[in-house]
């Protein structure tokens, strides 16, 4: 294996961690202050650093160093380290402590599959760069190192992308499932069951949303999709998955949502019937982990959203040399990186797309907590009916419709 | 106390005249509010009416004491039948139910419209000049005035001249305070010291609005059963000076109870809160104490709060025995004793024990078996000198019913107190089991009692408190006392008496029979009780306890035969 | 002594007539019924959930971003320190900084004692707010006063003001208007012991005084 690839791989590898594991925290605080803000509240703002400033009689500490409530999810990870972390006795202990970490790591490995800047050609960049800043020496340095090779932003171009999101979509049903079961309590076990039967319900129409697409694309490869997603189309109209089935979208977010178990498909946890539901019987850390897994998979939630929808990293009339699929499709145009016609240096492409990515999940993490503090409870009947009754149907037609349009027009 | 005054003013009263053919019948039917009720001839009709469920206010009215009729209250229409004119004559005017007695085919109307309003005008006068100052009334909340205003009156003052004043808080005696302004003068306490006490301390002196109730001059109101005029004022005119701010009533709880101060075992009421005797009301009981109790009854309470009580049970020669050890240590001494030489066991039972545990540990040791040393202490001494009213001259509950029911000694060679001492010193005796404290005064002092114990090879001391015998018994088992278990008392009359748990016992005092039990579970004995109820109905059943003729063959227990009023219930007394 | 016998209030509740009361009036109109009711069965628009949610979200997200916009007008507001006079995004307050002076005088807060001219309390110990007090949370002790007109007093009066529910049982049983409920509301303590105030602390009561109607963080230092 090549010395650059590796580089880049533990490149992107920090990234996507660093992302992930922080905006879980985050999101944390962005639900608090969220929720507060939407119902006129001030919101979690108590935490503090206290900041020692010398004076005249002693030290006097400053405890207003709160920064808008960020400390809360500092606080809350150091409560949940700390705390006992009580395994009760009547449970299944290997199971029990098993459990957690099939609710964390599905969830992070999922974003694996998701580009978040394209390919792109790490020696032009870094050249450019420090071309930029003076040191010439060091920018022949990095060309010769990293060569001209395109690699991508994006920890595993798999050609299966889309089937590995489903994949561990479902390993994520073990979590609640092991969970429940393990901790031998009636209403985990009723947590179980539910949150076992809601999620597989809805990954099949979240498979069946999502094939419509896969036939226009005709590729699971979600570099592919997200590179296919860079083109224009009337001059105007992005070609974004949401343009192109706008009612796929919504069905897709849907099954989404319900795979996260939250507001408004909190069926295997309802605090009101089950007191906890599959996690009722865990406390500290593993607790911490079942809870840190739900907020991390908002910002996966999102970030598959993102790109299958939404043109991933795109941003409509900019384009880098790396985009073989545009190219392909406008040979009458010079290959070249274009910010909407001019000429810029690959850089400047790269950052733009990853900034656009991260906005763009930002919106979506944003939308998908305003759902959640906007829409009341479904009860657990109306959950399944809308899964098999509603969205099914309207996937599967819509799949037949795809089918026939794109056999009558020709690919 | 077998003839009440209610019974000697009722004979007193001269016959009806009546037609020489006619026989005199024995009891008289009459109809209260449409209810037929028959009743004894020359019953009162408000006594009636309470047979027929019908109960007419008064105040002045008790059926312990002589008819007065001064306050007016228990007004009803009464119609009498003229055997003439063969029909009910139309009253003139309502009657007084508590001087009226009963005749044949009377009709008593006791709610007609006319009626509740003569109630209501006679509670306005009695209301005239009432200080109404019940927030610092220590009667408050069992005040008949108050009841009485909320069910017949209900109407506001229309006085607006100032209230009459009258001397407040005056002591009559060191445990009666006496409020004047309070007072409605029914005369209730004066016809107690007359009729019940036969001391005549109490009077009414004064006319007209100045009239008060004053201890007669030269006179001290200090006799044995002075806090029962409280109990009877209607009003908070005299409150008792022990109960003064300690409690308001509401928050009491009644549990039916019996006095052990003295053999007549009057039945009381122990009102109780938080886990404390606040204080001992009497009970009616008809032909043990009436209606009434002496004051060393009432004060029964402090002495039981003053007992110095074992702490756990104790084991000679073993550090932090458990109960269960020492029980099976006296299971096993009972069961060899039982197989051989019953004649070395000595068993002196308790004259407050109930005859429910005399009887079980009767039975356990042998109970009348020839050889076998049974016999009943004195546990308490000091008290009351016996009267003619109520207190007899022994101070303790059960020295009959404790014999009676199994504590005698046995045919034959059976040694009774002073037997089993003698017997003691001489080493005749290997195992004593003492019930209960008090031995010294039967055994002559404590030097006595230590001399004869050390012979003994093994004290046993069953007790609710500590005395001489506590520090040199060999084995030792904290009981409950009379105010946290049930049993029952036979009194010197050969009436019984049952006693309720009122109070939580404090942690490891046994109850006495459940103690029984366990003893004869451990040394493997044959019970002839599994539980309480059962051995209460073998006592019942007892040939031996029928044979005795002051059983009288009723041995019943009393229900709930209470003197006192409910809140906010039936008014009853 | 005190003349407990006249009560003004006292309604004759046997024969008086029983007049109609109207407990708003003007507020509907008499003999008028208004009935609420949920329609049976939900309508096409409806059972598509789609409209309703996306009018929820409206509702939600326009009140985020009204809030946001006021949140950040108040926050330059605030740099050039007009921070008091700004109206922020919300209807909360930093509470132990900022407290609000405008508690409705019925408002039912903290206990006090009534006095007599001499400083005695007006209590006379009768029980009333304790049997009343559905959480019995009030503790007396009664004792002989040593004047004979006064006669019963509390010698201690205990309120467990952790336990209280605040719901005035006690200042209306009390025949002697010696209980009052009073508007102060600031009833906190780090140790549960201090939660129980004793009569001499119910007796000697200073109201606590709001300044300023609204104090934001930063225009006051906190005294810790």
């Amino acid at each position: 294996m090549e010395p650059a690839f590796v580089v880049v791989a533990l490149l992107n590898l920090g990234f996507v961690l660093g992302l992930l594991l922080n905006l879980g925290g985050l999101l944390t605080w962005v639900e608090r202050k969220q929720a507060a803000v939407m119902a006129n509240r001030i919101g979690a703002n108590r935490a503090y650093i206290p900041i020692p400033i010398p004076g005249k009689d002693g030290i006097r500490w400053y405890k207003r160093f709160t920064l808008i409530g960020l400390f809360h999810g500092i606080a809350d990870a150091i409560k949940m380290l700390t705390k006992e972390d009580f395994t009760p006795p009547f449970v299944d202990r290997f199971v029990f402590n098993l459990a957690p970490w099939f609710a964390v790591i599905p969830v992070l490995v999922t974003f694996a599959v998701v580009p978040f800047g394209g390919p792109f050609i790490p020696g032009v960049m870094l050249e450019e760069v420090l071309l930029f800043v003076g040191a010439d020496g060091l920018a022949a340095t990095a060309h010769d190192f990293f060569g001209d090779t395109t690699f991508q932003l994006q920890l595993a171009d798999l050609n299966v992308g889309l089937l590995f999101v489903f994949a561990m979509g479902g390993t994520g049903v073990f979590s609640a499932a092991l969970a429940g079961w393990s901790s031998n309590n009636k209403y985990a076990l009723m947590g179980a069951l539910r949150s076992s039967s809601q999620m597989i319900s809805y990954e099949v129409f979240m498979g069946m949303a999502i094939l419509g697409l896969l036939v226009i694309y005709g590729t699971v490869d979600m570099g592919l999709i997200a590179q296919m997603q860079g083109d224009v189309w009337f001059g105007f109209i992005p070609t974004w998955g949401v343009f192109v089935q706008p009612h796929m979208f919504v069905i897709f977010l849907v099954a989404m949502m319900a795979e996260n178990k939250r507001v408004p498909f909190d069926m295997p946890e309802a605090e009101s019937e089950l007191v906890a539901g599959y996690f009722t019987e865990y406390s500290a850390m593993k607790m911490g982990l079942f809870m840190m897994s739900e907020f991390i998979e908002i910002a996966v939630i999102a970030g598959i959203v993102t790109s299958l929808f939404f043109g991933a990293y795109h941003v409509p009339g900019v384009h880098a040399v790396t985009d073989v699929w545009y190219w392909t499709q406008h040979p009458e145009l010079v290959p070249g990186n274009l910010v909407f016609g001019a000429t810029v240096p690959h850089v400047v492409v790269v950052v733009m797309r990853v900034l656009s990515f991260l906005c763009k999940l930002a919106f979506f993490c944003w939308f998908l907590v305003l759902i959640r503090w906007t829409l009341p409870k479904f009860r657990y009947d109306q959950i399944m009916r809308l899964g098999w009754k509603i969205l099914l149907p309207i996937s599967i037609l819509n799949l037949l419709l795809t089918a026939i349009v794109l056999a009558v027009v020709g690919s | 106390m077998s003839d009440n005054a209610t019974s000697e003013s009722a004979s007193e009263k001269p016959e009806v005249a009546v037609e020489p053919t006619a026989p005199v019948p024995e009891t008289v039917t009459l109809s209260i509010d449409g209810i037929e009720v028959t009743v004894p001839k020359g019953t009162k009709v408000i006594e009636a009416a309470k047979q027929a469920g019908k109960v007419i206010p008064h105040f002045c009215y008790h059926p312990g004491l002589p008819v007065d009729g001064n306050c007016r209250m228990c007004i009803a229409d009464v119609r009498t039948w003229n055997p003439r004119a063969e029909k009910h004559m139309p009253a003139r005017r309502p009657a007084v139910t508590c001087w009226v007695d009963a005749e044949d085919n009377m009709q008593v109307f006791t709610d007609t419209p006319e009626v509740l309003k003569s109630r209501a005008t006679v509670m306005e006068f009695l209301l005239l000049n009432h200080p109404v100052d019940c927030p610092i009334c220590d009667k408050a909340g069992e005040c008949m005035l108050q009841d009485y205003y909320m069910l017949h009156d209900r109407q506001r003052s229309e006085v607006r001249d100032e209230k009459v004043h009258k001397p407040r808080l005056v002591p009559f005696g060191d445990r009666i305070l006496y409020n004047g302004e309070r007072c409605i003068l029914c005369s209730r306490c004066t016809r107690f010291t007359e009729h019940v006490t036969g001391t005549h301390e109490l009077g009414i002196v004064n006319r007209g609005d100045r009239a008060i109730v004053e201890v007669v001059e030269g006179g001290d109101f200090a006799n044995a059963y002075t806090d029962n005029v409280a109990d009877i004022c209607p009003v908070g005119a005299l409150t008792k000076t022990d109960f003064r701010f300690k409690k308001r009533v509401w928050f009491l709880k009644h549990t039916e109870s019996v006095c052990g101060g003295c053999s007549r075992t009057c039945n009381t009421v122990v009102d109780h809160d938080r886990e404390e005797i606040i204080r001992i009301m009497p009970r009616e009981r008809p032909g043990v104490n009436d209606f009434w109790i002496c004051n060393e009854g009432r004060d029964l309470y402090k002495e039981l709060a003053a007992t110095e009580r074992p702490a756990a049970a104790s084991l000679a020669g073993k550090d932090q025995a458990s109960a269960e050890d020492v029980i099976a240590w006296i299971g096993e001494g009972l069961a060899a004793h039982k197989k051989e030489g019953r004649e070395r066991l000595a068993v002196i039972g308790s004259s407050w024990m109930s005859n429910e545990e005399a009887w079980l540990l009767g039975h356990l040791v042998g109970k009348g078996v020839k050889g076998q040393h049974l016999a009943v202490k004195t546990d308490r001494v000091d008290g009351y000198p016996a009267d003619d009213v109520l207190h007899t001259d022994d101070h303790n509950p059960n020295r009959l019913g404790a014999s009676a029911s199994g504590i005698a000694p046995g045919k034959k060679d059976g040694k009774d107190l002073a037997g089993i001492l003698a017997a003691a010193q001489a080493g005749e005796i290997d195992t004593l089991i003492v019930w209960g404290p008090g031995l010294a005064h039967d055994w002559g002092g404590d030097d006595a009692v230590a001399e004869a114990l050390a012979k003994v090879a093994r004290v046993i001391q069953l007790t609710d408190a500590v005395d001489a015998v506590t520090p040199l018994a060999h084995a030792v088992i904290p009981l409950r006392n009379w105010a946290e278990r049930d049993g029952t008392w036979t009194n010197v009359d050969g009436f019984h008496s049952r006693f309720k748990k009122a109070l939580r016992p404090p942690k490891g005092a046994w109850d006495g029979f459940e103690l029984l039990l366990a003893i004869a579970d451990a040394g493997g004995l044959k019970s002839p009780a599994k539980n309480l109820r059962e051995a209460r109905k073998k006592l019942k059943q007892d040939p031996e306890l029928q044979a005795r003729e002051f059983l009288d063959g009723r041995f019943e227990f009393p229900g709930n035969q209470t003197g006192f009023r409910h809140l906010g219930g039936v008014l009853e007394t | 002594m005190t003349d407990f016998g006249r009560n003004p209030g006292f309604r004759n509740l046997v024969d008086g007539p029983v007049l109609p009361e109207s407990a708003y009036p003007g507020e509907f109109t008499e003999g008028e019924i208004v009935t609420y009711y949920n329609p049976e069965k939900m309508t096409w628009v409806e059972r598509m959930y789609i409209p309703y949610v996306l009018s929820g979200l409206a509702i939600t997200a326009g009140r985020f971003f009204s809030n946001m916009a006021q949140w950040a007008v108040w926050f330059f507001a605030w740099i050039r320190g007009k921070g008091a006079e700004t109206k922020r995004g919300t209807v909360t307050i930093y509470y132990p900084e900022e407290q609000r002076p405008d508690f409705s005088p019925v408002n039912r807060g903290k206990h006090i004692l009534t006095q007599r001219p001499s400083g005695d309390p007006q209590c006379v110990a009768c029980y009333m707010c304790a049997t009343a007090c559905p959480a019995f949370c009030i503790h007396i002790v009664a004792g002989e006063h040593p004047d004979p007109q006064i006669e019963k007093y509390p010698v201690r009066f205990d309120i467990e003001i952790d336990k209280c529910i605040f719901c005035g049982y006690c200042e209306e049983a009390c025949p002697v208007d010696a209980i009052r409920l009073t508007t102060d509301v600031h009833l906190v303590d780090y140790k549960r012991q201090r939660m129980v105030y004793d009569k001499d602390f119910l007796l000697t009561w200073k109201p606590t005084v709001v300044e300023d109607e609204h104090i934001y963080p930063g225009d006051r230092p906190r005294e810790d």
